[in-house]
């Protein structure tokens, strides 16, 4: 990881236990799916999106990413691909 | 991680009460902006009365701002609610208090009047609710008190519509409890029996007196409940309705349940 994306990732992780209560010894990897492996639920997800639009800067598309679940089964890596791409726009 | 107020009162937060401008809506701003909160309140048409409820808030010290909208219309409140945010901030509760009566039987209710009372009465709070939630969310604390009616217990004729609504609306604060009661939001009713407003001068003589003797209420007869519930000792206080009618609704039911004897227990 760049350094940017090691920053984006590690603020990512403050979210993620933000939002999520019982993840805050857990470790996290980009691996990780949300929703599978860290448990998060609908509404954990709205809020994510919109903690991660404004810590991170971006318009995090939750619905598109929503829809394209099955090619990355919402892990946090694919979270961190979408903040990238937008910070690149 | 829940990011609370700092302060036990009211001091720092701040509310949107809709329908604010008369009756128990203006009872509720001024109760919460005695409380300490910066009081946001909608009305529709009562622009002098929102202006004179602003006027005596900020006499006593408070801060009330008035904010002209149609809880109805959903660009309305999803405007209201972002403009809110982004002056405030913050937005750490909600009451929703607008709604109308237009009592008709139902063998004699048009369509559009059905979904009129309906949209205003429960569509205007779900809009209010999906709105607010965003912004509670974020903060990890919110408060919701929407007030609904004993009409949904003891519903007179031509109370379809309003009760149907009210109803509606008792359902719609228990599930929103189970969506989001684990995120620090707490969604409570208050559904008050008869109270002397504007908006029930047109059905009071209708209604009258009860047999139980219960007084009509006064609209701050309903205020210290909901300012109760949108503080921060409500907080294991989850998607209930509190009745508050003077007792009318017991009465009725214990007045069923014997021979009635007037004025005698049984």
């Amino acid at each position: 990881m760049s350094p940017t994306e090691n920053a984006d990732f590690n603020v990512l992780v403050e979210l993620l236990k933000d939002v999520k209560s019982g993840l805050e010894d857990q470790p996290i990897t980009q691996a990780d799916s949300v929703v599978e492996d860290l448990g998060l639920d609908s509404l954990d997800l709205l809020q994510l999106a919109r903690k991660i639009n404004r810590r991170l800067g971006v318009d995090f598309d939750l619905d598109s990413w929503n829809e394209t679940a099955a090619e990355h089964r919402r892990t946090v890596g694919s979270i961190l691909a979408v903040v990238e791409a937008a910070q690149r726009v | 991680m829940s990011e609370r107020p700092s302060t036990e009162s009211g001091t720092g937060r701040v509310a949107l009460v809709t329908g604010g401008s008369r009756g128990i809506g203006a009872a509720v701003v001024h109760r919460l902006a005695a409380e300490g909160l910066t009081v946001h309140l909608v009305y529709r048409e009562a622009e002098e009365a929102a202006r004179n409820v602003v006027a005596a808030v900020t006499a006593a010290g408070g801060r009330a701002v008035a904010h002209r909208a149609d809880v109805a219309d959903e660009k309305q409140v999803v405007d209201l609610v972002e403009r809110i945010a982004d002056l405030e901030g913050a937005l750490h509760v909600l009451v929703n208090n607008a709604a109308v009566i237009d009592d008709r039987l139902v063998a004699a209710t048009p369509t559009a009047h059905w979904e009129r009372v309906l949209r205003i009465n429960l569509t205007g709070p779900f809009l209010a609710c999906r709105e607010v939630l965003p912004v509670m969310l974020d903060q990890g604390w919110g408060r919701i008190v929407n007030i609904s009616s004993n009409s949904v217990r003891i519903p007179g004729p031509g109370q379809s519509a309003y009760a149907a609504a009210k109803g509606g609306l008792e359902a719609l604060t228990r599930t929103l409890a189970v969506e989001v009661g684990r995120k620090g939001i707490r969604i409570n009713t208050v559904a008050p029996g008869k109270v002397r407003t504007e908006m029930t001068d047109a059905v009071a003589e209708r209604l009258g007196s009860d047999g139980a003797g219960t007084r009509w209420g006064l609209p701050e007869d309903i205020s210290g409940l909901v300012a109760f519930l949108a503080g921060d000792e409500a907080d294991y206080i989850q998607g209930q309705t509190f009745t508050v009618d003077g007792g009318r609704l017991v009465m009725r039911a214990a007045a069923g349940a014997r021979p009635r004897r007037a004025g005698v227990p049984a």
